[in-house]
């Protein structure tokens, strides 16, 4: 009687490759599944940073933003948030005047 | 030799789809603590009932727009509203005619009843001290929440009792063009920091 292919060498070897290459596939996925951080924080993002610096008077660079969306070569992308207000000193009685535009832009990266 | 090394490759196999099954519940819980989080953020700083409201130099009581990122301080004594901190957080809650101040609520901010959240505020206040809301968010972060949405939110806080109104929820458009302008004589809102944190209850 022959022994069969379950037990023979080459079943062997064959289950034996399965297991060690579903190991090496799987075992860095689980490890980066497990060591993820649970807790995201977002800090600072652009439209809150740039409606208290319109409120309290300062300009983009004052608060570590920048008042045009050039220079950003260390980004892959600008993002800028506009804000607009009359000039009080050039308006009339009739409540028209010219606006001032404030632009608040930071740097951003795309996602990976 | 062979049976063995099925019996493991079994084994394994219902290991790594349990492994599976474990994370798409993870993620689950994750995009959703993470939404409603966003959600939440979004509210805080632009939700009617929580921010600041505008009103008419010349009729103090007509409001005549909300001002997103600015939130009112908390600063009436409870016996004015209740005579607790418990009474005073639901005083407001349903828009009385002679409010005096916006608490926090988790219902104002979106947040379903099996969801928590934390409030911390730094600065808000002209010497730099912080300022005070009143939440019924939890006193303390979460000790062993596994998701936690966080975000620090960059605020005003206005805390001037308005003369012609005795409230701080109102700011006159006369004091927001002040404080527009760098006219700190006359602006009573002050940069803040809200750390806020949103987790779903276990």
């Amino acid at each position: 009687m022959t022994k069969g292919f379950i037990f023979s060498t080459d079943a062997v070897i064959g289950i034996a490759t399965v297991i060690i290459v579903s190991l090496i596939l799987t075992l860095p996925y689980s490890i980066e599944e497990g060591s993820e951080a649970n807790i995201s924080f977002i800090k600072q993002e652009l439209p809150n940073k740039a409606m208290v610096a319109f409120y309290s008077n300062n300009t983009a660079e004052e608060i570590g933003l920048s008042s045009d969306n050039s220079d950003f070569n260390n980004f892959d992308y600008a993002e800028c948030f506009v804000l607009y207000d009359y000039n009080y000193d050039s308006q009339t009685v009739y409540g028209q005047g010219t606006l001032n535009e404030k632009k608040f832009c930071m740097g951003k990266r795309a996602l990976r | 030799m062979s049976l063995i090394l099925i019996v493991v490759a079994i084994g394994l196999v219902m290991q790594l789809s349990e492994i599976e099954n474990y994370n798409f519940k993870d993620k689950e819980l994750k995009d959703e603590t993470q939404a409603i989080g966003k959600s939440a953020s979004a509210l805080f700083v632009n939700n009617p009932k929580l921010v600041c409201e505008l009103t008419d130099y010349r009729d103090e009581n007509k409001v005549l727009s909300y001002i997103s990122n600015c939130i009112p301080e908390w600063a009436v004594a409870t016996a004015d509203c209740g005579g607790s901190i418990t009474a005073c957080k639901t005083w407001d809650k349903y828009g009385k005619n002679h409010r005096a101040f916006k608490p926090v609520l988790k219902e104002f901010l979106g947040l379903p009843a099996n969801y928590s959240c934390y409030i911390k505020v730094t600065g808000g206040k002209a010497d730099s001290s912080d300022a005070l809301l009143l939440s019924d968010c939890e006193l303390s972060p979460p000790a062993i929440a596994k998701n936690v949405y966080g975000i620090d939110l960059n605020v005003m806080i206005h805390n001037e009792i308005n003369p012609g109104t005795g409230k701080t929820i109102t700011v006159g458009k006369n004091e927001l063009e002040a404080c527009i302008k760098g006219d700190t004589a006359n602006c009573f809102m002050y940069p803040a920091t809200i750390k806020f944190l949103v987790w779903k209850n276990d």
